[in-house]
């Protein structure tokens, strides 16, 4: 399996370097021209402490000669994309990338490139990656020649997904975001001029013109335009922008939404308190006693099992398809600073590799297959087999791909009333699902360490990969 | 008078500086990111509003505290404006 993934390439829009993977080490060269300023960057005092918040990724140079400038940056254990984050993941990013160009700006200094793609997520925190963003700033200029991209990438698709409903994870098909016009079609008048969507795309789009590939004068492009004004005035006129695109992304940052599945831990009807319990306690033991360092949580919803397995010592990956559940999740382990690391991910249907053929963002499986000691698949099984309509030997397969030792797996039985929601009259095609024939599968790829049966007819086994 | 003839040579330079922030936008910028074209657009134009509001802060600043005998009045925009703290 691991062999048919395509690998990342290097990578090649920014001049100033390209960065590697290599022998899972995250090498960066940076062109002779960019060197000087970079070292100089990296030795900054502000950039030092901005690395030592973990705010920036931290990074050592390895070879400091302006021919072969080489510098290692510390590898995040699990990245992920824009398109797998949660809105407040997102504004959180912003967030971020605004208060480093606001430093920045004391400095002397300007970001040049502004994308939630120069963001990952150490845990439920935000991290700045990219140390090649940063250059001098043209001290007379108030513009800043990234602020179309912060727009375009960050607050037109949380303005489109907060006034469209157009999902942010639509962001895999737009390496560059949105233009101010194409949300303008979907807005009506009044809306389009009313709130953060003024500045954002009503005000824009009527300066671009109707067709903006074509409304700057021939011969002309829109970078030969530059405002000069005294170096003064000029950081002022700079602050007061970033000040002004907080106040738009406040606007946009998501307010608490209920969805199918965020109350679920809550209502979940088919489960006594007892019940609760003790899975709570099959699942503690079983990680205290395992001890894993990495585990994938399928499933995670608002993450009571994501946090069991953080206060076990593992760091955990929780994936979830609903936004509202990994949103909640997210910001308890934020707000306690758990090492979770949420993500919007489908096991069944999992992100694929993105960009110039296949190589610049990896495929959600790439990224997991063999990273975990432990996968925790509790109350999805059915939804796999069921909703999904993967057979069982197909999971037990997979399953054994992804974890490198442990699986804490729930099976749930042909009564329970969840089960018979997801089988819809179905019965003839999914009678053979049963315990027994769950175990034989299983068995092919995992040995029962030990299992616990529920009061209500559910089952929970910890299982070892053969 | 002579207060009155200062104060239309004030207003005279002031507008004549303001005009010329209005043009004085040729330069090349270099960007390896797109910098749009109407979101530029709105950016310069906002630039050159923010500038001019700026000025003007600082030139009404300056006749105020002109008018005043006292000491110099120190504000925001006299700090962003060097100009502004001559007299």
């Amino acid at each position: 399996m691991s062999k048919e993934q395509p690998a990342l390439r290097n990578t090649f829009r920014d001049p100033a370097g390209t960065l590697r993977i290599e022998q899972n080490r995250i090498l960066r060269t940076v062109t002779p021209d960019f060197s000087g300023f970079a070292l100089e960057f990296l030795r900054h005092p502000q950039t030092v402490q901005w690395m030592a918040e973990r705010r920036m990724v931290p990074t050592t140079v390895l070879d400091a000669n302006p021919d072969s400038t080489l510098l290692e940056h510390e590898r995040i254990l699990y990245p992920s994309y824009p398109w797998e984050w949660t809105p407040g993941q997102w504004v959180a990013a912003a967030a971020l990338t605004l208060d480093l160009a606001e430093e920045s700006l004391e400095q002397g200094l300007t970001l040049k490139d502004a994308t939630p793609l120069n963001v990952l997520f150490d845990g439920p925190r935000p991290i700045f990656v990219d140390v090649l963003s940063f250059e001098p700033r043209q001290l007379d200029s108030p513009i800043w020649l990234a602020y179309g991209q912060f727009v375009r990438t960050f607050l037109l698709p949380l303005a489109a997904w907060k006034y469209l409903g157009w999902p942010l994870g639509a962001s895999i098909l737009r390496r560059d975001g949105y233009e101010p016009e194409e949300l303008a079609r979907h807005l009506g008048l009044l809306k389009r001029w009313s709130g953060p969507l003024r500045s954002l795309v009503a005000l824009p789009a009527l300066l671009g013109g109707k067709n903006p590939q074509t409304s700057v004068k021939p011969g002309k492009s829109a970078t030969s335009y530059q405002v000069h004004q005294s170096p003064e005035i000029a950081k002022m006129v700079l602050k007061g922008r970033l000040r002004k695109l907080r106040r738009l992304l406040n606007a946009l940052a998501p307010s608490a939404q209920h969805s199918r599945w965020s109350d679920y831990p809550e209502l979940a009807a088919h489960y006594s308190s007892s019940d609760h319990i003790q899975k709570q306690n099959f699942v503690k033991q079983s990680l205290e006693r395992i001890c894993p360092g990495q585990v994938l949580d399928l499933g995670a919803n608002t993450g009571n099992y994501s946090r069991i397995a953080a206060a076990a010592g593992a760091h955990v990956v929780a994936w979830d398809t609903d936004i509202e559940a990994a949103e909640r999740n997210w910001r308890q382990a934020l707000a306690e600073k758990l090492p979770i690391d949420v993500m919007i991910a489908d096991v069944a249907r999992p992100t694929p590799a993105v960009g110039w053929r296949y190589g610049e963002s990896s495929s959600l499986l790439s990224r997991a297959i063999g990273k975990f000691d432990c996968i925790l698949v509790l109350g999805i099984l059915h939804h796999m087999l069921l909703a999904e309509q993967v057979p069982l030997s197909e999971i037990a397969e997979h399953l054994a791909e992804l974890t490198r030792a442990w699986i804490v797996i729930e099976w749930v039985p042909q009564h329970d009333p969840r089960f018979q929601d997801l089988l819809r009259g179905r019965d003839k095609l999914y009678s053979h699902l049963t315990e027994e024939s769950f175990c034989e599968v299983f068995s092919r790829f995992f040995t029962v360490d030990s299992s616990e049966q529920l009061a209500n007819g559910r089952k929970l086994f910890l299982m070892k990969r053969r | 008078m002579k207060r009155e003839i200062y104060y239309f040579a004030s207003a005279s330079l002031a507008a004549i500086q303001v005009l010329a922030l209005l043009f004085a936008f040729e330069k090349p910028a270099h960007a390896y990111v797109d910098p749009g074209s109407g979101l530029l657009a709105f950016q310069i134009a906002g630039s050159m509003i923010a500038g001019v509001v700026y000025y003007l802060r600082a030139r009404i600043a300056r006749l105020f505290s002109h008018s005043k005998s006292s000491d110099s009045v120190e504000t925001p925009s006299q700090d962003a404006h060097p100009a502004g703290k001559q007299s």
